[in-house]
């Protein structure tokens, strides 16, 4: 069996994804957000006597990368020197798309041009010639619509038609002065036959001209790099390459009104939308009141689910507690059915908030968001493309930690690290729901918004501590693509979301369990004490931290509930059940409500304590491993811990003051 | 402005943001007096989000109203995105209704006193009538099918 690669190469968020799951039948994560892929992956499909395997790259909008994923694209393209490079093109976004394409030609490369989302570009009025652009660009062109797979048996066809032809270099006419320069490099670059073997020289020497460090990176080794750092030396590698780009554009612009005949100029359903959500006034407040909404609706419409959950939890344990008698029945009522219980009752609201930000996700919302803020966070000196994973924290701040990888910046990747945790992660949300839904009533849902909120002014302050103090410097700009708006489906939506809420289940399920086994032992011990009271080591443990944590108008229950919060943040509800669990028919939101300790300002300072206090140990050892620092990580924890107390601190004091309770 | 067509967008949304900040503005004041102790306007509820989304309304419509007198006819733009957000929001409004009657139907505390809190959405639910008017006028603008599916 013949066996063929295939590199999926594209600029990012055209589809390529979804064109690689078409071709391969997996079912990787697709968003409608630039930077989904960040890594190659890679898929195997066996086709009329061929094993193909296909190459996902990470998107890039040319092969001069900058960021880590680009290098990536960009290397594979170029060392590994695939059989046929699929460049997936966004049909909406022509122009811009073939740029890539002008490059990946230059490299030599069998190339088939996917033309995705053509759908869209008939829907909108383009009348794009097919056969007309592949005559021009002397490659096949296949017109695709990976979310319907239509085009998919055709590219295979097609791929496996070009695998077997000849390479052929597509050139680029860069005018006299440039091409005489191109010329004289690659006479340069032609004494080393090595070289010339690896990579096109032509294509090696326009690099240079530009003055392409990974360009210089490799001729660095060859022995005619002295005479090519002479003739480096005498040129404005800066003039050339403003000049090369706008030849290839111009090169595009030739030929794209006899391809694209009705190409854009229309205004879009996406341009009127975007002309007001990206607006320089009206960004910010749009995007405050729609994740309002998404908070009220969470709260409002897991209620009547949370309430089937907990009784049914409730109920178990009461019936375990009358079924077993002794420890053992107390360890499997309290400790263990009782701890769970009071965990995946906040499954609903958790899996309701995921459904949500997958809406506004695939709708292409989420982008907008971080465009309108990276205006804000620029002016503060701050790397905009930070909110993006700031914006992945809201699930879980681990992967969001991972995700900065994407940030081309050491500086700024590092105090995107340590400012993600302030992010409210999904692990947070029961407790605010806990206590929110107790004490403030109808206002629960605006309560909980202000608290993602304060996360995220919090963050952007430390960020703006730690530019000014720590990693002195000015921050990157931050180009970012926005990509078209899209109707959200409710099975892509619904996936999503369900991926996002198992992995909490199961990553929570087991920290739980065992998290609700050792606080119901040190619940239930010395022998003979009343469970959960302040005899217990849990009490004693409590009462001994108690006066540090008495100003922010916590008692010692609280201050157990924190204790355990540092391991997960699942575990401040379970504390919680086992100390207030004296009556097991109430429900802990009435016992809560029946212990003098807590009032609507204590409740508030408990959960802005729990908003910015140390996420969990995961959170810790991912800051150590991406740091690669046990300084850092003992930086983000104690930081985090000195915030919290300030800010419940004043929230509590400044309450009191001005008289709340 | 010499089309009638967007003379009537203008007045559309110069009205009916007037009349979004006029209502935002009170509920968002009831909510400030309250918070100090005093008795809340009548018929007006106490809602500072809900007050704040009237006004961010209100401002995208006269955004539009602003822009068309000024002769920029891409000010449209505000006023449709204007009514679809209205609309969307009103939409959430009423789901919000109908989880807290789900809620009281499970929890068995149905009265129609407890029907009070729905107050604090009445606004949003009932001046989404005038951009509802807006949608049935321009519907053609609103064609969602000229969206493609998510998921590429």
């Amino acid at each position: 069996m013949e066996k063929i690669t295939v590199a999926l190469a594209g600029n990012p968020n055209v589809g390529k994804t979804s064109v690689f799951n078409r071709l391969v039948g997996s079912r990787q994560r697709v968003g409608n957000w630039p930077g989904v892929t960040v890594e190659k992956l890679s898929g195997k499909k066996k086709y009329e006597g061929y094993e193909i395997e296909f190459v996902d790259l990470p998107g890039t909008y040319g092969l001069a990368a900058y960021s880590k994923d680009e290098i990536v694209a960009r290397d594979y393209l170029i060392n590994e020197k695939p059989d046929v490079v699929v460049h997936v093109i966004d049909a909406t976004n022509l122009k811009r798309n073939l740029y890539l394409t002008t490059q990946i030609l230059e490299l030599g490369s069998k190339v088939v041009i996917a033309l995705n989302m053509s759908d869209m570009a008939e829907t909108r009025g383009d009348k794009i010639d097919v056969s007309r652009l592949s005559e021009f660009l002397g490659v096949p062109v296949v017109k695709t619509v990976a979310s319907e797979d239509k085009g998919t048996q055709k590219l295979l066809e097609t791929i496996t038609e070009v695998s077997k032809t000849k390479q052929h270099i597509h050139e680029i006419s860069y005018g006299s002065r440039i091409e005489r320069k191109i010329l004289s490099l690659e006479k340069v670059l032609g004494e080393d036959a090595e070289l010339s073997k690896k990579i096109p020289l032509r294509w090696l020497s326009a690099r240079l001209l530009e003055g392409d460090k990974n360009a210089i990176e490799n001729v660095a080794s060859s022995p005619a790099w002295p005479e090519v750092k002479k003739f480096l030396k005498g040129i404005d590698s800066e003039k050339y390459e403003a000049q090369m780009v706008d030849k290839r554009y111009s090169a595009i612009s030739l030929f794209l009104p006899q391809v694209c005949t009705i190409c854009a100029g229309k205004t879009t359903v996406s341009d009127m939308i975007d002309r007001v959500v990206t607006n320089k006034y009206l960004g910010i407040p749009i995007f405050l009141i729609i994740i309002w909404a998404a908070f009220e609706l969470t709260f409002t419409l897991s209620t009547p689910f949370m309430e089937i959950v907990g009784t049914f939890f409730s109920d178990l344990s009461v019936f375990v507690l009358d079924a077993i008698p002794g420890l053992f029945g107390s360890l499997l009522g309290n400790g263990i059915i009782g701890g769970l219980g009071f965990v995946l009752v906040f499954v609903p609201p958790i899996f309701i908030m995921f459904l949500m930000l997958s809406v506004l996700e695939d709708s292409g919302y989420l982008s907008r968001a971080a465009f309108v803020m990276d205006r804000l966070m620029y002016k503060l000196g701050l790397q905009g493309k930070s909110f993006v994973p700031m914006l992945m924290g809201i699930g879980c701040n681990v992967p969001a930690i991972m995700a900065t990888r994407t940030i081309d910046d050491e500086k700024d990747r590092f105090i995107t690290i340590l400012v993600t945790p302030f992010i409210s992660c999904g692990a947070r949300l029961p407790v605010f729901i806990l206590l929110a839904g107790a004490f403030f009533g109808h206002e629960a849902g605006t309560v909980i918004f202000s608290l993602y909120v304060l996360g995220i002014v919090v963050a952007i302050l430390s960020a703006l501590l730690l530019r000014k103090f720590v990693f002195k410097g000015e921050a990157a700009p931050f180009i970012m693509e926005l990509p078209i708006y899209r109707r959200p489906t409710f099975k892509t939506s619904f996936l999503h979301a369900w991926n996002l809420g198992f992995t909490y289940i199961k990553k929570a399920g087991p920290i739980i369990v065992i998290g609700a086994i050792i606080i119901w032992f040190l619940a239930s011990f010395p022998e003979g004490v009343t469970y959960g009271g302040a005899d217990s080591y849990v009490g004693v443990i409590g009462q001994t931290l108690e006066p540090i944590f008495a100003p922010l108008g916590f008692d010692w229950k609280m201050v157990v509930a924190l204790i355990f919060g540092f391991v997960a943040k699942e575990l401040v509800i379970s504390a919680l059940g086992v100390l207030y669990s004296n009556d097991e028919t109430k429900g802990l939101s009435l016992s809560l409500q029946e212990d003098a300790a807590f009032t609507p300002l204590s409740s508030l300072s408990l959960m802005v304590f729990t908003l910015l206090y140390v996420p969990c140990i995961a959170t810790l050892s991912v800051i150590k491993k991406e740091t690669g620092s046990w300084k850092w990580m003992a930086f983000s924890a104690t930081y985090s811990i000195g915030i919290a107390w300030i800010a419940a601190f004043l929230i509590y004091q400044g309450g009191l003051i001005l008289g709340f309770s | 402005m010499e089309n009638k067509k967007l003379k009537g967008k203008f007045l559309f949304g110069l009205i009916v943001g007037a009349i979004y900040l006029a209502v935002g503005t009170l509920v968002l004041i009831n909510e400030i007096i309250m918070i100090f102790g005093f008795n809340d306007f009548f018929f007006f509820p106490a809602d500072i989000m809900g007050g704040f989304t009237l006004i961010v309304i209100a401002v995208i419509f006269l955004f539009g109203a602003k822009e068309l007198h000024a002769g920029i006819n891409e000010g449209v733009a505000y006023i449709y995105v204007g009514i679809l957000i209205a609309v969307i929001l009103a939409v959430i409004a009423i789901i919000l209704i109908g989880g807290e009657l789900l809620n009281m139907a499970i929890e068995s505390e149905w009265t129609f006193s407890s029907l009070d809190f729905t107050m604090a959405l009445k606004p949003i639910v009932l001046l989404v009538l005038l951009p509802l008017f807006g949608l049935l006028v321009w519907r053609d603008k609103f064609a969602l099918n000229n969206l493609a599916k998510a998921g590429k």
